[in-house]
């Protein structure tokens, strides 16, 4: 995490009080041991397929974590992708075969693939491999898997749903923690497709502490940095605590976060940047991706 | 899901009976590389906001992997690259089987860092050529950039490259420094298609950046008298297996299919 330096747009920003109190917390980027690791897969396999892997299959899991290797190592279920990222705590699990059963037209809602995701959630809840507490489920993200083909020449596209993906971010107190949340996928064919899961872990309420900076003077701060640009794009703001993968245990506030984008004259839209806005001491904000301005590669 | 199983070897049979009447240029084998990456964009003439470094350990995963290939930074990539005008340098974009570039973007174009012979921007249709013309060895495409496979302009029916994919972007993307090794990697058992969807969407260890990567193919209608050719491409090349493209090309001319999957986000470049 760094300090934002955008060129000459750096901002600087009066502070003003605000008597918001706000609550902190204490987080954690979980350290498993191999056995805990694989037995959290297992578990989240069984209920990803709704049975029970034999004792050879959990070798094969077991094996393809300690070879961190991200393959399909289930003799019973080819199709059926496992990763395990150790320094994030995160699985995935995806059923790669369901590309072949698509047809093009009809499928299910996304009401009804809505309705199976849940009833996914809440087996993962009762495996306890998350804690429904840092979710609301029922206000998930809907994105969508999207096919569409066509031909040179001739403008136009034929596209359709082949996935629907419900994702949603941990959260507390109204608030989300963007380092930690799950995604559940389920093909038109109403077979579910794909989970991933994990992040940080919240471990509870730190105290409070007061917003000494107001809203109205990061929404300065923010104006000030994007002037210089021809104009630009807010992808999503508001409060979020943000704890990047690497970070120790420890207590963390919520930052005011924006997302966003700035377009030059040229027409040249920006990669996305995230930067948050400390709410007690005014400054530079943090810039969460970073820049390598002096990167070099092979010589030429 | 064993049903699936063989359908998926009937599908991998098909395509390489189709595979034996492919176009006659022989792309390199061991594969090669080309990645073009700016981070740089203040005080070089192409002005633009600072970014992190994505390809770094994309590099050195390929070596790693016995590919062959050169990686030009900042004031070492050139905007004419990926052009096609018949330059002679050897780190030509279109001499190597995978043509990578980081940097900004938007529909069908990049943005380099540091201005050369007055160019900041390449359009794909009206510079690159790759897969075709000059050299023509580049089979596959990936941009880290903003918005450059953003097909809301209508643009893949017009594309001037001939390749076999390009992975790129709907929207404007939030990248973190090993994504695209990420991706590379897990292309050893996954087809690019989910490889690219699930390592190119939110950065390890977040949950709310909302990227829509998206990944195309193509196929010459002459090849495939149907779409379908294109699907079974589309889901079973796979980068560390370059068993499954060696032999794989686009003619340099004629009708083609293209098809694509994208990550919807509901969120526009």
């Amino acid at each position: 995490m760094k300090a934002l330096v955008l060129g000459a747009m750096i901002a600087s920003f009066s502070v003003s009080a605000s008597a918001q109190t706000l609550n902190q917390y204490t987080l954690e980027w979980p350290s498993r041991t191999q056995s805990q690791m694989t037995s959290r897969m297992v578990t989240a396999l069984e209920v990803f397929l709704n049975d029970n892997l034999t004792s050879a299959e959990v070798a094969a899991v077991d094996a393809a974590l300690v070879a961190d290797e991200w393959d399909h190592p289930l003799s019973s279920y080819p199709d059926v992708f496992i990763r395990y990222r150790t320094d994030v705590d995160e699985i995935l699990i995806s059923n790669d075969g369901l590309w072949q059963s698509y047809s093009g037209s009809g499928g299910i809602s996304q009401a009804t693939a809505k309705s199976t995701a849940t009833g996914i959630y809440n087996d993962l809840v009762a495996a306890a491999l998350i804690d429904s507490s840092d979710f609301d489920f029922d206000q998930a993200k809907s994105i969508t898997i999207k096919q569409e083909y066509g031909s040179s020449g001739t403008p136009g596209s034929t596209s359709y749903v082949q996935e629907y993906r419900f994702r949603a971010t941990k959260e507390r107190d109204g608030i989300q923690f963007a380092n930690g949340g799950i995604e559940i996928g389920v093909d038109v064919g109403g077979s579910l497709s794909h989970l991933r899961f994990g992040g940080v872990k919240i471990l509870g309420v730190a105290g409070t502490f007061n917003q000494v900076v107001s809203n109205g003077d990061i929404a300065n701060a923010f104006s000030a940095l994007v002037a210089g640009a021809s104009s630009y794009s807010v992808k999503r703001q508001g409060l979020e605590v943000i704890f990047p993968p690497g970070s120790a245990t420890g207590v963390q506030r919520p930052t005011y976060v924006y997302a966003f984008t700035l377009e030059t004259a040229a027409g040249v839209i920006s990669r996305k940047q995230v930067i948050g806005y400390d709410l007690v001491t005014a400054g530079a904000p943090f810039d969460y991706v970073g820049t390598d301005p002096n990167e070099t590669g092979d010589p030429r | 899901m064993r049903h699936q199983y063989w359908a998926r070897l009937i599908g991998l049979a098909t395509l390489v009976l189709w595979t034996k009447s492919a176009d006659a240029t022989t792309p390199p084998h061991p594969p090669t590389f080309y990645i073009g990456e700016s981070t740089d964009f203040t005080g070089n003439g192409c002005e633009n906001t600072d970014l992190n470094t994505v390809t770094r350990t994309l590099a050195s995963e390929l070596r790693n992997q016995s590919w062959t290939g050169s990686r030009f930074v900042n004031a070492g990539t050139f905007p004419d690259d990926f052009d096609d005008t018949g330059l002679t340098w050897s780190e030509f974009a279109d001499r190597s089987t995978l043509a990578v570039y980081a940097g900004h973007g938007n529909i069908g174009s990049l943005q380099w860092g540091f201005m050369r012979n007055g160019l900041c921007n390449r359009t794909f249709q009206s510079d690159t050529r790759l897969g075709h013309l000059t050299d023509g060895q580049a089979q596959f495409g990936m941009y880290l950039t903003s918005c450059t496979l953003d097909n809301d302009a209508n643009q893949f029916y017009n594309f001037q490259d001939r390749v076999l994919q390009k992975f790129g972007y709907h929207n404007s993307p939030t990248i973190a420094d090993n994504q695209p090794r990420d991706f590379f990697k897990a292309t050893r058992g996954r087809s690019n298609r989910n490889a690219w969807l699930d390592e190119m969407n939110d950065r390890p260890g977040w949950f709310n950046d909302d990227n829509s990567p998206r990944i195309v193919s193509f196929i010459d209608q002459a090849q495939s008298p149907s779409v379908l050719g294109c699907w079974l491409r589309h889901n079973i090349l796979r980068l560390r297996a370059s068993s499954t493209y060696v032999a794989e090309t686009m003619a340099d001319t004629g009708a083609f299919w293209w098809c694509a999957t994208t990550r919807d986000e509901q969120d526009d470049c």
